[in-house]
């Protein structure tokens, strides 16, 4: 018997130096990780200065959330921080027009999903929502879910994406605005009126 | 909904739980279905019996600390649970001889290896688990007893009292004790190549070339090297060199990018086991997979292995984060040449 080192354990060990409170952690989240939460916030908010500011903004949120989260994948959870750190900063420097960046477009699409009214979902019915599109992406292929995901969590360009799906932009945005039409069609079905 | 709303919500998605399942079939006729039945049931019972189980883990890091004579090895607990039942039941026999025991935990030897990088602990519940070993720990200059009588159930103030907080230990004393390490002769290769993480944005486009050496010479220099290294002190100030692609120093071309330049030294020994280590030769750095830091290298010593491993230290265009952003197009007028990594011989 030959056990294997499981191939996150450099995301463990990372995790590890933040449960002992130990500096280092930051400094090495900054080696593995940086690059990709730079991009993440950039996508948001098209601005080198701005982008710098809510990754180094992103590490003190994770010094201070770790302990006591312990997260099973580290990358997400760091980019989920930044993804919502940026977001709000882009909300508060674009109160009342749109910025540049990935967000207007990914706004402008997913205005066909939604009727644009002031209703936002009671927590609990915000769950259900988020179950009912997790299930929605689990019927979708490989493909349609991981541009989905790439294009809405991410935000990543879709001239970025036509070349890591190998696929023309032009196809990246007939599939996405299909998977944006089948996602509405279930939503409804399920008697969500967004 | 407004769309930023709608947008907000979506990153609360768990990636993970979206993943596809599979559709459902087609029906069959009813004898189809029952010999497909059949041999479901003997393959699922063949796979449960000798394959890992597929599910939900238990990511947690658990770290256990034991003592070996007057110093301290922590330890990961390996998830046995993601063992085929079959192995499993042969755990127990993995089991050599008693290495150390404690109060409710006994640590015994990997059967058959001649070396303490794989243990087997036996629990209190009778509970048998394998441990990897993870680090040497240093003892000087750190009051470790209060985490140790806690957080290691098994520790006593005899154990602590024990502990030898006079002298760091090096790094050829782990080698030593957890590897069977005790010269050069028993080096087999050194292989430097990308450090492994360096895989987001800008860094995922850094080629680095990938060298192996396996002359005597350079594998006793090397060894003469790290062996008498010691780890750096908690309260020492470490300069890593860490220069990413946003880094001023890299965007005006002053510095290069430390995914250009640090390395994974692979050490492979004569037993098979391999020791993996990260070097910062901007710095001259060494540490042990994020986990323990060494002293800097001498000026000399960081120079002679730049270039035994072929390290290029100037600087590079590999592009920007704003390149990367926006496509990769950046990348495709790097001027740099992209260096293919050379095929294992």
């Amino acid at each position: 018997m030959t056990p294997k080192k499981d191939p996150r354990s450099t995301e463990r060990e990372i995790i590890a130096l933040y449960q002992g409170r130990d500096e280092r952690a930051i400094q090495m989240t900054a080696e593995a990780l940086g690059g990709y939460c730079y991009t993440v916030a950039y996508n948001v908010l098209n601005s080198h200065e701005d982008a710098e500011e809510c990754v180094s903004d992103t590490y003190l949120a994770v010094w201070n959330a770790i302990p006591p989260a312990n997260p099973v994948s580290l990358k997400s959870f760091v980019s989920s921080i930044t993804r919502h750190l940026a977001l709000n900063r882009y909300k508060e420097q674009n109160r009342d027009k749109r910025g540049g960046g990935q967000v207007p477009l990914a706004l402008e699409e997913l205005a066909e999903v939604v009727s644009d009214t002031e209703d936002i979902p009671a927590d609990y019915a915000r769950k259900e929502l988020l179950e009912s599109i997790t299930r929605f992406l689990r019927g979708c292929s490989p493909r349609d879910r991981g541009l989905f995901l790439d294009r809405y969590i991410r935000l990543e360009p879709t001239a970025t994406l036509a070349k890591r799906y190998r696929v023309k932009e032009a196809q990246v945005h007939l599939i996405l605005s299909r998977t944006r039409k089948k996602l509405k069609a279930q939503l409804e079905k399920e008697g969500y009126t967004l | 909904m407004k769309a930023m709303d709608f947008l907000t919500l979506l990153g609360e998605l768990d990636e993970t739980a979206s993943a596809p399942v599979d559709k459902p079939k087609r029906h069959r006729p009813l004898w189809v279905a029952a010999a497909a039945c059949f041999c479901a049931c003997l393959l699922g019972f063949s796979a449960w019996f000798f394959l890992p189980p597929m599910g939900v883990f238990n990511d947690d890091l658990r770290i256990v600390v034991i003592r070996v004579d007057d110093r301290l090895i922590s330890y990961e607990i390996l998830d046995t649970d993601r063992l085929p039942p079959f192995e499993r039941m042969l755990l127990p026999d993995e089991a050599g001889e008693v290495l150390v025991r404690h109060k409710d935990c006994t640590f015994y030897r990997a059967a058959g290896a001649g070396d303490l990088f794989y243990l087997i602990m036996v629990d209190g519940e009778g509970k048998t688990s394998v441990l990897e070993y993870e680090d040497y720990v240093p003892t000087v200059g750190m009051d470790m007893t209060d985490s140790l009588l806690t957080e290691n159930g098994w520790f006593t103030e005899e154990d602590i009292a024990a502990l030898n907080v006079t002298a760091s230990p090096t790094m050829g004393e782990a080698w030593e004790t957890v590897y069977g390490v005790t010269s050069a002769n028993e080096l087999k290769s050194i292989r430097f190549a990308k450090v492994y993480g360096f895989e987001g944005g800008v860094e995922s486009w850094v080629r680095v070339k990938a060298v192996t050496v396996r002359d005597q010479e350079s594998l006793a220099r090397l060894y003469g090297m790290l062996a008498p290294m010691i780890p750096a002190d908690y309260s020492q100030e470490l300069d890593f060199g860490l220069v990413g692609a946003h880094d001023e120093a890299y965007l005006k071309g002053e510095a290069p990018l430390c995914s250009q330049t640090a390395r994974d030294l692979t050490i492979t020994l004569e037993s098979g086991r391999r020791v993996i280590l990260t070097y910062y030769p901007a710095t001259g750095l060494v540490c042990q997979r994020g986990t323990r830091f060494y002293t800097m290298l001498s000026t000399a010593d960081n120079e002679w292995l730049i270039e035994l491993a072929e390290i290029d230290m100037s600087w590079k265009d590999w592009g920007t984060e704003k390149d990367y952003a926006y496509g990769g197009e950046g990348c495709e007028t790097a001027t740099t040449p992209i260096i293919p990594e050379p095929q294992a011989p």
